[in-house]
C-alpha cells in the first residue's frame, strides 16, 4: 500500500482565494470611500442651500405686523423659514433687529442621514424695512410744495382736523394708534397748512388755508431734492417696488372677483367710500412714469406721479406726490400732498391732513411693509 | 537478484515537481505584485479623492458669500481674495471702543485681521488695532463671545455689522491647492496631485463704467494620482485615477433676487 503524501493544491487554492479577497477588498475600499465622499459632499450642499432657502422664504413671507414690534437686538424665530425641502433638509430661520429698520436673518439647515445628522450649514443674510418714520417726515403738512401755489376762491387746505376720521371711515377704521402714530414721528397733532420751498409764492385769495401754522417755510422739505425721494426710496425705487402702475387717464374704482378684492383689475385703488367693501383694506402704491388724469372715481393708498397730476371729480384716501404740477377741480383729498411743481388754480379743491389715511397708507400698503436688500452685500459669509 | 527499492524521486518527479513549484511560485509572486498594486491604486485614489473633496467643500465655503469688491487680483494659478473669519454685531459701547457679539472660525487677531464694516453705505474698512475679551457687557446669543475691539477709524454704532476678514491667496501650485495669508507662505491644503498645466483659475468680468467688475470665480481643478501621472510619463495607459472637477463660484449671483 502506498503513503499518502500531502499534496500542495489546497495550499495554492488558498493562496489564489486570499489575493482574490484581497484585491477585491481594496476595490471595495475605493468605491466605499468614493461613496462616502460623494454623500458628504451632497449633503453639504444640499445643507447649504437649505440654509439659504430659509433666508429667502422668511423674507418673502415677511410678516411686518408680527416683527414691527421687536425690541433691537432680539432674536426671534421666523415661522415663514421653517420648512422642510426634498432629500431630508430640514430649515429654520431666526431674524434680529440690528437697528429700527435693519434687519439680520439667520437661516440653518440640517440633513439627515440614515444614522443622523449627515450635514449642518448656516446662511445670513442683512435686510432692510422701509422706516415709516421718512414718509410721516415727509408729508407733515397738508400740502408740501416746491413752487409756487394758486388756489382759487373756495379751495380748502386744512391742516387742522387731522386728528378726526376722514369721512366716511369712524373710528372703527381709524384706531388710536393712528394719532399716536402721527404724534410719534411729528410731534403736534394739529398739521401746517402749506409749507413752501425757498422763493416759491403763495396765492390763496378767496381760499382756505389753516393749520399750524397754515403756511410754513419747508426748505429741507420742499426743495427740489427732495421731491426727487419717497421717504427713503428714490422714485425709480418706488416704481420698481409699486403694485400698480398708471399712465394716461383713469377713473378708479373698486373691483370684486366673486366675494374677494380684485387687486390684479385695472384701475382698482381700493374702496375709500365704502368701508364694508372686500377693497376697503386695500391700499395699494401706485406709481405713474408720465402725467396722469385721474377723472371721478375714488381711490386710496400712496400715488406717485413723475409728471402733472390732474384731478377732476376725485376723491384720493392717503398720500401724494407728484413731480410736475398738481392740477385739480372739484376733487377732495384726505390725508397729504406732495407736488415739485407747485399747482395751477385749482377750483373745488379740498385737501384735508388725516392722521388716519396716512397711517392706514403706510400700514396696510403690501409694498412697504416687505423686507428688502439692501444696496451694496446682503448676504454674509456663512460662518 | 532482487533489485534494491531505495527511497527517492526519479529524475521525471523531480523535474515535474521542479517546474510545478516554479510555476506557483511565479503565480504566487504575480498575485503578490496585483496587491500591491491593487493596495497602491486604493491609496492613490483616496488621496485624489481626500485632494478633491477638500477642494470641492473648502473652495464654496469661502467665497459663496464674497461680493465683487472681496476678489482683490486673480490669475491663473492664484486668486487673492479677502478670507472672512467671523462676524461682529456691535451691541454696547465700551471705554476704548465699540464691544460686539462675535462668532467665527476663531477670534479676531489685530495682527492678522481687518474689518468690513458691512452696514456703512458705502461699506468701508477699518484697521484692528486691539481686542480684549469682555464679560456681560450685553447679551449672547449661542457660540457667540464678547469682545471689546480698538480700530481706526472708529465710527460705529449700535447695530453696526462688522466682518472680520484676513488677506489671503489660494494657489494652484506646485501639484497641490494652497493658501497663503498675508504675510505668510503657502500652505499645502492637500497632496500634490493636481497638474498644475492644466489646472487654473478663471475670473469672469464684466466691464462697465468703473472698469472691470469681476461676476463669476471659476476653478478648473485637473486632479490626476500620482500613479496615473508616472504611467503617462512611461507613455503607458493612464486613464484611471484622472479626475477633472470645476467649480463655478458666483460672486454677484446669490444677491440677484
Amino acid at each position: 500500500m502506498s503513503a499518502r503524501r500531502a499534496g500542495s493544491a489546497p495550499l495554492i487554492v488558498l493562496l489564489c482565494i486570499a489575493v482574490a479577497e484581497l484585491i477585491a477588498a481594496g476595490s471595495l475600499a475605493v468605491a466605499a470611500r468614493s461613496a462616502v465622499h460623494a454623500r458628504t459632499v451632497a449633503a453639504i450642499v444640499k445643507a447649504r442651500a437649505g440654509a439659504e432657502a430659509a433666508v429667502r422664504a422668511a423674507m418673502a413671507g415677511w410678516d411686518m405686523a408680527a416683527l414691527g414690534g421687536t425690541p433691537i437686538g432680539s432674536i426671534i424665530p421666523v415661522a415663514a423659514g421653517a420648512g422642510a425641502l426634498p432629500g431630508g433638509v430640514t430649515h429654520t430661520a431666526t431674524v434680529e433687529r440690528l437697528s429700527s429698520s435693519r434687519w439680520l436673518l439667520r437661516g440653518e439647515a440640517l440633513v439627515q442621514g440614515t444614522a443622523g445628522p449627515a450635514a449642518r450649514a448656516r446662511a445670513s443674510a442683512i435686510v432692510v424695512t422701509i422706516p415709516l418714520d421718512s414718509l410721516w417726515l415727509d408729508f407733515g403738512a397738508t400740502l408740501t410744495s416746491g413752487g409756487d401755489v394758486a388756489l382759487a376762491p373756495g379751495a380748502i387746505v386744512d391742516g387742522g382736523a387731522a386728528a378726526l376720521p376722514p369721512p366716511p371711515w369712524t373710528a372703527a377704521q381709524c384706531p388710536a394708534a393712528a394719532v399716536n402714530a402721527m404724534q410719534g414721528s411729528l410731534g403736534a397733532v394739529a398739521r401746517p397748512g402749506v409749507a413752501m420751498a425757498t422763493g416759491a409764492t403763495l396765492s390763496a385769495g378767496g381760499a382756505s388755508v389753516t393749520g399750524n401754522p397754515p403756511v410754513v417755510p419747508a426748505a429741507a422739505r420742499a426743495d427740489s431734492a427732495a421731491h426727487q425721494r419717497f421717504g427713503v426710496l428714490s422714485r425709480a425705487e418706488a416704481a420698481l417696488i409699486a403694485d400698480r402702475l398708471e399712465t394716461g387717464s383713469i377713473t378708479p374704482a373698486p373691483v370684486l372677483a366673486g366675494t374677494v378684492c380684485d387687486t390684479t383689475a385695472p384701475g382698482n385703488w381700493g374702496a375709500p367710500l365704502a368701508p364694508s367693501h372686500a377693497c376697503a383694506d386695500y391700499f395699494p402704491l401706485i406709481h405713474a412714469s408720465g402725467d396722469l388724469s385721474v377723472t371721478g372715481g375714488a381711490g386710496q393708498g400712496l400715488l406717485v406721479v413723475a409728471g402733472d397730476l390732474t384731478l377732476a371729480g376725485t376723491s384720493f384716501h392717503g398720500v401724494i406726490q407728484v413731480g410736475g404740477r398738481l392740477l385739480a377741480n372739484n376733487s377732495t383729498i384726505h390725508g397729504a400732498l406732495r407736488t415739485a411743481g407747485g399747482t395751477g388754480t385749482p377750483a373745488g379743491l379740498r385737501i384735508t391732513h388725516s392722521a388716519c389715511s396716512l397711517w392706514r397708507a403706510f400700514e396696510r400698503s403690501p409694498e412697504l411693509r416687505r423686507a428688502y436688500r439692501p444696496p451694496g452685500r446682503w448676504w454674509l459669509p456663512p460662518l | 537478484m532482487i533489485a534494491s527499492r531505495r527511497p527517492g524521486l526519479t529524475l521525471a518527479e523531480t523535474v515535474v515537481a521542479l517546474v510545478t513549484t516554479g510555476v506557483i511560485v511565479a503565480s504566487a509572486a504575480g498575485m503578490f505584485v496585483t496587491v500591491l498594486r491593487a493596495g497602491a491604486v486604493v491609496a492613490d485614489g483616496a488621496e485624489v479623492l481626500d485632494a478633491l473633496a477638500t477642494t470641492t467643500l473648502l473652495m464654496p465655503a469661502e467665497t459663496r458669500a464674497l461680493a465683487a469688491l472681496d476678489v482683490r487680483a486673480a490669475g491663473s494659478d492664484s486668486v487673492a481674495l479677502r478670507a472672512f473669519r467671523g462676524m461682529a454685531l456691535v451691541c454696547a459701547r465700551g471705554p476704548a471702543g465699540p464691544i460686539v457679539r462675535y462668532a467665527g472660525l476663531r477670534d479676531p487677531d489685530p495682527a492678522k485681521d481687518s474689518l468690513l464694516i458691512a452696514t456703512a453705505e458705502p461699506e468701508r474698512t477699518a484697521s484692528l488695532i486691539s481686542v480684549a475679551p469682555q464679560v456681560n457687557a450685553c447679551v449672547t446669543a449661542a457660540g457667540e463671545s464678547l469682545f471689546e475691539l480698538v480700530l481706526v477709524p472708529d465710527s460705529l454704532r449700535s447695530g453696526d455689522v462688522l466682518l472680520v476678514f484676513e488677506s489671503g491667496a489660494y494657489h494652484l501650485s506646485t501639484g497641490a491647492f494652497r493658501y497663503r495669508p498675508a504675510g505668510g507662505s503657502r500652505q499645502p491644503l492637500t497632496a500634490e496631485v493636481f497638474r498644475t498645466d492644466s489646472s487654473a483659475f478663471t475670473l469672469i468680468t464684466r466691464t462697465t463704467s468703473s472698469g472691470n467688475e469681476p461676476l463669476s470665480l471659476i476653478a478648473g481643478i485637473d486632479a490626476r494620482s500620482r500613479l496615473a501621472a508616472a504611467r503617462r510619463e512611461a507613455g503607458r495607459r493612464h486613464n484611471a485615477g484622472s479626475f477633472f472637477l470645476q467649480l463655478a463660484v458666483p460672486l454677484d449671483s446669490l444677491e440677484a433676487t
